[in-house]
């Protein structure tokens, strides 16, 4: 009697490791694998671009070379129109905005959705 | 009454006697002399191009072109220290003049240059190399008026580039407006501009116009300045205003600029005449691309698109 226990143990034994074991080998071959990349549904090939990751800054000015040359001598400028222009003029003409170079690029991949 | 219906009457002969000797001149060369030769009303038709600078004074004239062939233009090869010091290709004081389906192109100088004067150009290209398209000034009597209408700058080395990352050098002006000039512009493209308008003027209404690849295209010191359905491209900073200006800005469509709108929050210590922005901004329903921070402005003064 103690026998057929034992074998119907070894058996059950068996029959659950050799479950176990398919369960893994199915999740392994039907899990699909979660894989965040950016795609876009309108291309059909995978593009590259260049992005900025680093920028500098630089404030505003006034460009002095400009505007000493332009506005220091208006008052010697013989016609009454070029005095007036000149003396109105210098300041929007020599200002620099403020702007933003990118000094640092690096390159992000976008991939087609589809088949992704 | 008998005398009002004489003056009346003396009053149509004059008008109708004037108008039908007002003339229409040919020109196919030496335009100064006849500019020099035309009265007031006269009709001037630009059937050549030309290399001069040109000027008038205190008349009222009309300058055509029937065909591709009108061009004003003015290259001057020195490098000028101070471009005011040299008279603009076309010069125009105490006038009333209208340009229109012309070329004018300016190089190391001013396109057109006006004091006291009204001017209306209408479907007008202004090439420029170095140069100001137009500056418009006034004495302390004075006034000038400036209406563009169909009016395309552009500087002679722009090339239209597509992409944030394209290196532009910046050359030129487009138009500066101060003392008591009033400027009308309607349907008008400046690119390629160090500053595509300089607005130092009583008062602006910008509208319908296309301002794209400038340094700065809308640079406010001062004035009443309106300005309406417009579109900011690929500018390094679309509008900036400064000192104590009234800023409208209605509709209008601001897309891939560095910085679309600064209001100047401090004083410039090495610019005089420079102060921060104290007047007054108002707005609807402008549109942005950027990711700005809109919290700072009133309410539906960005649409959300």
């Amino acid at each position: 009697m103690k026998k057929v226990y034992f074998l119907l143990l070894i058996i059950l034994v068996g029959i659950l490791g050799v479950s176990a074991n398919f369960n893994v080998y199915s999740s392994l071959l039907n899990d699909s694998v979660g894989i965040f990349r950016e795609c876009d549904e309108s291309i059909t090939e995978p593009v590259t671009y260049a992005i900025c990751v680093e920028w500098e800054d630089s404030e505003r000015y006034l460009n002095q070379n400009c505007f000493g040359v332009c506005a220091l001598f208006c008052d010697a400028i013989g016609n009454f129109w070029g005095k007036l222009a000149c003396k109105s003029g210098c300041l929007g003409i020599c200002w620099k905005p403020e702007r933003r170079l990118c000094i640092k690029y690096d390159t992000v991949t976008i991939y087609p959705c589809k088949g992704n | 009454m008998k005398s009002l219906k004489k003056w009346g009457l003396f009053l149509i002969v004059f008008l109708f006697t004037s108008l039908a000797f007002s003339e229409t001149y040919v020109a196919e060369n030496d335009l100064q002399r006849v500019i020099d030769a035309a009265k007031d009303g006269d009709i001037i038709i630009l059937n050549n191009s030309f290399n001069e600078k040109v000027e008038v004074i205190g008349k009222e004239l009309k300058f055509i072109s029937m065909g591709e062939s009108g061009e004003i233009s003015f290259i001057d090869d020195k490098n000028t220290e101070n471009i005011f010091n040299e008279k603009p290709v076309i010069y125009l004081e105490s006038a009333t003049v209208t340009l229109e389906n012309i070329k004018i192109s300016a190089s190391n100088v001013v396109g057109i240059g006006i004091l006291n004067s009204s001017v209306y150009l209408k479907n007008v290209t202004i090439e420029l190399n170095n140069g100001i398209g137009l500056v418009s000034v006034s004495n302390e009597k004075g006034e000038s008026y400036v209406k563009l209408e169909m009016v395309k700058i552009l500087d002679k080395k722009y090339r239209k580039v597509s992409g944030k990352n394209a290196s532009l050098t910046f050359s030129s002006v487009g138009i500066l407006g101060s003392y008591n000039t009033t400027i009308i512009a309607n349907n008008i493209d400046i690119s390629g501009m160090k500053k595509a308008f300089v607005l130092e003027n009583k008062e602006s209404y910008i509208f319908n116009s296309n301002f794209s690849e400038n340094e700065i295209s809308l640079m406010i010191l001062s004035g009443n300045q309106n300005i309406i359905n417009n579109k900011f491209k690929l500018n390094v900073q679309a509008i900036v205003a400064a000192n104590n200006s009234s800023v409208s800005l209605i509709n209008n469509y601001f897309d891939e600029n560095n910085q679309d709108l600064e209001l100047l929050s401090k004083d410039c210590s090495s610019c005089p005449k420079t102060k921060k922005f104290t007047g007054v901004l108002k707005g609807y329903s402008n549109v942005s691309k950027s990711l700005l921070i809109k919290n700072n402005f009133s309410n539906h003064f960005w649409d959300n698109e």
